[in-house]
């Protein structure tokens, strides 16, 4: 599976707010996400089997470490301010918590 | 007859248990009593409870550290195994022994009764977690991350995000998040070359040290408030010139500049808007395990969320405030999401 639909699932996963399993299951069913995937052109296969594998999308995680996930901001933000949307001349910071996923029956 | 009597029985039962529920009641609220409220006190019975339990286990666990020389010792003779596996398995021992060694060592501390504020372990597994002390008075603290962010007030696109490991002081991760800005900004490659003008924040990084530092890099810090009096929206001249002359950044920014830095200042409360769009993306909750875990969560949120923003932008789905904002500041719409072909 190429590394731009598996960036491209990891994304949208977070925006959609669903698990692995419900992306990749939408990866095969769902037109806009394959849309956003960049898969223009689309040959329903006859199997009912997923064609990325919550399991792949989980390995193509863990490789994505602290430096390249700052990059990958940083080009974003950086396309952004070139096409004149955004200004970084004013900012604000701060802060949230966030706390650890209690385990099912707490 | 018998009817009556069956009812007189069962009146008779219903009072002994109803005062026997009464009695046991009270037995617990004198015993939470002895916990301090439910959510506020000093709770000293938990930390002897604790005491007591932790002495049982860290005893139950005195032979771990010789059998884990042992193993380890096993491992290195193990000839079956190949070399990748004995390396992982290796490691993972090593990560394991190191958390027991941890958790010793903090039992120890919490049983001689020294204080244990930060570095608190709170999950063995991740050793980065720490108790969130923010905003609390005498409560029970949270535990989590926190995670630090720098965004845009107009329209709430994030620049940098940053993960902590533990729970650090708040004005210690200013000037790294603003390095990340710094790092994004160099790779525009457009003219005139944009700039930092200035960075506004609650009081939790008001430092007179980070604020010189960030005079010292050109930075604005009128929306770093230095007290809880709320900020002038539109400074007089004189006012201006006194935050520039503060600064000791006449040459380097103009007045515009910095009324639009106490603009910021005084709307910095919307900064709680760019939260909750991260939040109702799921950042409230660490999904993944560890500190890379809670890193990537967090920054595939933060390009969702500035994904969804810069469609807002360029469908002008923007506050009125946002809008003149970004008028303020230069920033033009521009029709690129039109469609010029023929209509028939």
């Amino acid at each position: 599976m190429p590394i731009r639909v598996l960036l491209a699932l990891e994304l949208l996963k977070h925006e959609l707010g669903g698990s692995d399993e419900d992306i990749c299951h939408r990866l095969r069913t769902d037109f806009a996400v394959m849309y956003a995937c960049g898969l223009r052109e689309y040959q329903a296969p006859r199997s009912q089997v997923h064609f990325g594998l919550p399991e792949t999308l989980c390995e193509f995680r863990g490789r994505i470490d602290e430096a390249l996930m700052d990059e990958l901001i940083a080009i974003q933000a950086a396309a952004a301010m070139e096409e004149g949307l955004v200004s970084p001349a004013h900012l604000l910071i701060d802060t949230f918590p966030c706390e650890p996923r209690q385990p099912a029956g707490h | 007859m018998t009817i009556a009597r069956i009812a007189q029985q069962c009146s008779r039962r219903t009072t002994q248990l109803q005062r026997q529920a009464h009695s046991l009641h009270q037995e617990i609220t004198k015993g939470m009593r002895g916990f301090g409220r439910q959510c506020r006190g000093h709770g000293h019975v938990f930390v002897k409870l604790v005491r007591h339990t932790e002495q049982q286990l860290l005893e139950l666990g005195q032979p771990i550290t010789m059998l884990g020389q042992q193993a380890q010792q096993l491992l290195t003779q193990a000839t079956a195994l190949s070399d990748a596996t004995r390396k992982r398995l290796a490691e993972a021992f090593n990560v394991a022994m190191h958390s027991h060694t941890h958790i010793r060592k903090q039992s120890t501390q919490l049983t001689q009764g020294k204080k244990l504020r930060h570095c608190k372990l709170v999950n063995a597994y991740d050793l980065t977690i720490a108790p969130i002390l923010k905003g609390k008075s005498n409560c029970p603290a949270q535990f989590g991350r926190k995670p630090e962010i720098a965004s845009e007030p107009a329209t709430g696109f994030i620049f940098a995000t940053r993960v902590p490991e533990g729970n650090p002081n708040d004005t210690s991760y200013v000037l790294p998040l603003l390095d990340k800005v710094q790092s994004a900004i160099e790779r525009v490659r457009t003219t005139p070359k944009l700039r930092l003008h200035s960075v506004a924040g609650d009081l939790g990084v008001n430092d007179a040290a980070l604020r010189q530092a960030l005079h010292a890099r050109g930075i604005l810090t009128v929306g770093i408030p230095q007290n809880v009096k709320s900020l002038a929206p539109n400074p007089s001249t004189e006012e201006v010139g006194a935050i520039l002359t503060e600064a000791g950044l006449h040459r380097k920014r103009t007045p515009y500049q910095v009324q639009l830095a106490c603009a910021c200042g005084y709307s910095r409360p919307v900064v709680e808007s760019h939260i909750a769009s991260l939040r109702a993306r799921g950042a409230g909750q660490v999904r993944y395990k560890g500190h890379p875990g809670a890193v990537r969560q967090q920054g595939m949120t933060v390009r969702a969320h500035n994904g969804a923003t810069l469609v807002r932008i360029h469908q002008q789905q923007l506050s009125k405030r946002a809008q003149k904002f970004r008028r303020l500041l230069g920033l033009r719409y521009r029709k690129d999401n039109e469609i010029h072909g023929q209509k028939n």
